[in-house]
Formats: C-alpha cells, sequence, structure tokens
C-alpha cells in the first residue's frame, strides 16, 4: 500500500465520488418522496403484484416477496434496479480505469519509473476502491435510514445495517471481476466492454434462471444470485454463505489480478 | 550500488510472438559514462529500455542496472534511475507544480535538483500538463526523470520536441551528470545528438547489437559531404587528391566533396581559393550505416570504405 498513490487517487476522483454519492442520495429522498402517495394504495398496488404472471413475480422479487411494504418497494424501485445499475457503473469505471486506464494513457510508465512495486500500485488501488464503495454506499442508504421514519416507511434500522455488508461485498465482487480485467488488456475500452459484457450475462442468467426451472441449478453461477436486499430489510437474516461466496471472489479476482499483473509486460 | 558496470545486459533478447525485439544483447556501461544506444526506428532501443526499466519481462538473458535485476529488482533499481521513455505521457489534468509534488513522494529524500532545473528549462509550475506544448511536456519528463539527481539515467530520444537552445541546455546539464560521475544510457536515431554528447555508441539494427565504438573513432570514420561554391573554375583533381577524401563530384556550379575523417586538409585547400558559398551537411543515419557496414546494415562484418568508394 503506497499513501502516496492514494492521496492522488482521492484527489484525482473526489469529484466523481461527490457526483455519484450526491445522485444516488438525491435518487434515495426521491423514491422517500413517491412512498407516501404510493402507501396510500397498498390494495391496490397488492391485487396488481398478484396479477402479474408467477414467472415474473419470482425474477423481480420472489415468492413470499410483499412489494406493498416500505422494504418491498424499496427493494424493487431502488436497491435492485437504479442502484445497481449506477454503483456498477461506478465500480466499472473505477476499476478499469486504475490499472487499463493507466497503461492505455501511457501514464503507467511513469508511475513504473518510480520506486514502487507493482504489487503496492495495485493493491492500494484495490483499497481505494474498496473505500469509495463504502463512502458511495453510506451516501446511498443514510437517507433513507434517515427519512424513513418522517414518510411513514416501516423500516428496522438493523435491516439497513445488515444490508451495508452484503452491497459492499456484492459491488466489490464486481469491482474485483473488472479490476482483474484491467489488469489484462491494455486499452479501458476493452477491460469495460468485457466487465459489461460478463455482468449483463450474470444478470440475464439470474433473470432466466427465476423463470426458467430447467436452468435454476446453475444459478448459483450469476453474481445477482447472492444479492437479495428485500431478505436483509425484511427478514433480518444475514445470509452467511453468500457472503462466504462474495469473499471468495473478490479475493481470488484480486489475487489473479496481482498474479497478472507482476508478470505482464507493460507499455508494449 | 556496486563496483563496477552500473548497465550490463547478458544475451538480453525480447520476442513479441514471433517478432523480434531485440536479440543477443551483451553490452554493459561504466560509472561516468554517457553511452549512445543508436539505430534507426524499430531497430529495438525502445524495447532494450523498456528491459533496463523493467517495464517489460525479457524473453532470455539478463539485464542488471545498478547492480540489480533489472525485471525482479525492479522496485530498488528504480531508486538510482532517472528515465525519460520515447513517448511521454503525463497526467494531463494536474498542474505542473503538482505532478512534481506527486513524483516526489515516492522519494525518500528531497530533490536537490528540482529548483535548479526549473530555472535552467524555463518551466512554469503553475500551468496544467494539458496546457503544455510538446517542448514543454518534454523538458517536464527531463526534470521528472532528473530532480533527484540519479545515479543512473536511461532516456529513450531525450530532446524529442525541444528548440536548438534547450537541447544545448539539456547536453550541458547531461554533461554535468557525467562529471559528477554518474552513467547515462541514452537512446537516438540522431547521430548528431549522439556524437556531441557520447562517450561510446553502441550501433543497435534490426534487433541485433551489430557494434559498439569509441565516439572518436565514430568521428574519425564518419562519412560527410560539403558543397563548395567557388567564384572560378576549380579542377576537383586537386581534391581528388587530398587525404580523407573519397570522391569529388562537378554538380551543375559546385563541387560535392565526400570525405571520410579529418577535414583538415581538404579545408585549407578550399581555402586557397575564393568560395562563394559552403555547405557542410551531417551525414545521415543511412550514410553512417553505409560507411560503416555496407548496405546490409551490420548484418556482416564491418566495412571501411576505401577512398573512391561513396
Amino acid at each position: 500500500m503506497n499513501l502516496n498513490i492514494l492521496r492522488r487517487a482521492i484527489a484525482d476522483k473526489r469529484i466523481t465520488i461527490l457526483v455519484y454519492a450526491a445522485g444516488l442520495a438525491a435518487y434515495a429522498v426521491m423514491i422517500l418522496a413517491i412512498w407516501p402517495s404510493l402507501r396510500t394504495h397498498v390494495d391496490t398496488l397488492n391485487q396488481l403484484w398478484q396479477s402479474y404472471p408467477a414467472s415474473i413475480r419470482k425474477a423481480f422479487g420472489g415468492e413470499n416477496f410483499a412489494f406493498a411494504t416500505f422494504d418491498g418497494f424499496l427493494s424493487v424501485e431502488y436497491l435492485k434496479q437504479m442502484w445497481v445499475i449506477v454503483m456498477i457503473a461506478f465500480m466499472v469505471s473505477i476499476a478499469t480505469g486504475a490499472i487499463a486506464g493507466e497503461i492505455e494513457k501511457g501514464t503507467m510508465e511513469l508511475l513504473l519509473s518510480q520506486p514502487i512495486s507493482r504489487r503496492a500500485i495495485l493493491v492500494t488501488r484495490h483499497f481505494f476502491l474498496s473505500l469509495s464503495t463504502l463512502l458511495i454506499i453510506g451516501a446511498s442508504l443514510a437517507p433513507i435510514a434517515a427519512g424513513a421514519p418522517i414518510v411513514g416507511g416501516d423500516l428496522r434500522n438493523l435491516g439497513l445495517l445488515l444490508l451495508i455488508v452484503p452491497a459492499f461485498l456484492f459491488y466489490m465482487a464486481i469491482g474485483s471481476v473488472s479490476f482483474f480485467f484491467s489488469t489484462i488488456f491494455n486499452s479501458r475500452g476493452r477491460a469495460i466492454f468485457t466487465s459489461l459484457g460478463l455482468i449483463i450475462f450474470w444478470y440475464a442468467l439470474d433473470i432466466l434462471a427465476k423463470i426458467n426451472d430447467t436452468i435454476s441449478h446453475v444459478h448459483f453461477l450469476s453474481l445477482f444470485y447472492y444479492w437479495d436486499p428485500y431478505r436483509y430489510l425484511h427478514d433480518l437474516n444475514f445470509a452467511w454463505g453468500d457472503a462466504a461466496v462474495l469473499v471468495g471472489v473478490i479475493l481470488v479476482s484480486t489475487a489473479a489480478a496481482v498474479i497478472w499483473f507482476e508478470r505482464r509486460d507493460v507499455a508494449v | 550500488m556496486t563496483d563496477g558496470p552500473n548497465i550490463i545486459c547478458r544475451g538480453l533478447a525480447k520476442f513479441y510472438g514471433t517478432t523480434r525485439g531485440i536479440e543477443d544483447l551483451d553490452l554493459s556501461v561504466e560509472p561516468g559514462e554517457i553511452f549512445g544506444f543508436l539505430g534507426p526506428n524499430g531497430a529495438g532501443k525502445t524495447t532494450t529500455i523498456r528491459m533496463l526499466m523493467g517495464m517489460i519481462r525479457p524473453t532470455r538473458g539478463s539485464a542488471t542496472v545498478a547492480g540489480l535485476d533489472a525485471w525482479s529488482d525492479a522496485p530498488a533499481v528504480k531508486l538510482h534511475v532517472g528515465h525519460i521513455p520515447g513517448d511521454v505521457a503525463l497526467y494531463e489534468n494536474l498542474h505542473v507544480h503538482d505532478l512534481l509534488d506527486y513524483i516526489d513522494g515516492f522519494r525518500p529524500r528531497p530533490d536537490p535538483l528540482r529548483e535548479e532545473l526549473i530555472e535552467r528549462l524555463e518551466l512554469d509550475l503553475s500551468k496544467k500538463v494539458k496546457a503544455l506544448s510538446r517542448g514543454n511536456r518534454q523538458k517536464v519528463a527531463i526534470l521528472l526523470a532528473m530532480m533527484f539527481d540519479p545515479e543512473i539515467l536511461i532516456l529513450d530520444e531525450p530532446t524529442l520536441g525541444l528548440d536548438p537552445l534547450m537541447q544545448q541546455e539539456f547536453y550541458t546539464i547531461l554533461g554535468e551528470f557525467k562529471d559528477r560521475g554518474h552513467t547515462v544510457f541514452l537512446s537516438s536515431h540522431i547521430l548528431s545528438e549522439v556524437e556531441r554528447s557520447c562517450d561510446r555508441v553502441g550501433i543497435v539494427k534490426g534487433g541485433r547489437l551489430v557494434d559498439v565504438r569509441a565516439i572518436e573513432e565514430l568521428r574519425q570514420n564518419k562519412i560527410r559531404h560539403m558543397d563548395v561554391l567557388f567564384r572560378e573554375h576549380v579542377d576537383p583533381a586537386e581534391f581528388e587528391r587530398l587525404p580523407n577524401v573519397l570522391s569529388v563530384e562537378q554538380l551543375d556550379s559546385s563541387l560535392r566533396i565526400t570525405i571520410r575523417g579529418d577535414v583538415d586538409a581538404l579545408v585549407k585547400q578550399i581555402a586557397v581559393h575564393q568560395v562563394e558559398d559552403l555547405t557542410f551537411t551531417q551525414s545521415s543515419l543511412e550514410d553512417f550505416f553505409l560507411s560503416f557496414y555496407g548496405p546490409s546494415g551490420g548484418e556482416s562484418e564491418p566495412q571501411y570504405p576505401e577512398k573512391g568508394d561513396s
């Protein structure tokens, strides 16, 4: 770990982090603001939800999912949709810029001309990714914790606290895989393309496995399988197995990134 | 740092798939020496420098810099080495002073030459890197490589984009590094650049080191062309008999004299006549290779052209 690189990364990306954090916080406030008008139509919403085909209900919620509750509404409208999209965009952007972006711009040659190991560069950039992920998760969930009682949302703070850990692990797993691609390619575009391709595959697999029993046995291959915010918010149930898988993905991807980056040619 | 050569390559080779970058490179550079690595574009100069800097891993052989393996001990090597890459890339969004502070932050001690070099290179630190001209970017790269007074400088085409005055200043600074006993490894495809600054020259072509020579030997054997316009008719034969003159050609109204080595006798003979114009062109790298190695450029033994060959 190198403090000089960490300080520079924070200085360079502070505006980006601020924009993502403020944008997600504003979206969370908007979602909160919608809830009071929706909750007066709970029965209608429940009827609407039940009127969807079972496969659709499974794909976007689950058998025991209750849309017309605050945590159900939050899960569908925020935590499994917009939040995931924006967070993935952030993770892929930061992770691919960390190594492939520098190689593409040629600045990696300047960095590697200094007395610092490749491992230290990589570990520091990965730590920065973790730090900024935590900050944005905090900024995204804080308005919900503060605003839920004001808008009459029935939310247990323990659930929200529980959610931070799997959210961090889920996004870091995606970020770490992107990070690995960042060490493989000389072009940031290729790293982004490959990362997004894999994420879209995981998302499609998640949806298809929920609605099609013939492929449900490979559902676990999708990272989205391990992201179920409703489970934490509503059931207050921490999934240790899911967390272990996500930790495994982070460790394996990061180790692979270190091994690859330490052996590869830079500036070819 | 250890005693002995500061840079040693032993059987160093790099292949990109089946494409040869450089092959079987054996050379050493002593402390206090400026070593020029001369060759045309694509000869393998940058590949060699990138291996010395630990950017790329040798396919075989070894490169030792400051007594350390250039690949496996790369971070420790960089404590002793300043580097200017052939294609300078800097952090575009930083102000120059922020960039200097950032790079300075990797060194264990403050940079002793920073202020002096800023003044001598006439750098404006308040500008953003992206607002700098090509020449000023090159000056920033020079500053970044030299400001911590490294024992070894590894420079890839270091004067690219510099104006002649700044080139002169750069070579003066380089001379001061040499006077302090530091080692410089400098690649170039410009013969005059190597000639003015180096003690020895390694000549590389087609991915192979074809020769290593002292710069004095290079000067003595170099072919140059002199175009002389006389005010009166002058018989070419009086120059053909002079020492070192290889050939004399009658152009429209002037004589083209091709000479290798010492020009003293020729200049004195020209001065006997009234001269209207005189042009002394530096030989190109191609001339140089032809003069030393013939058209194959180093695939065979060196060929020293005899009088009359040109």
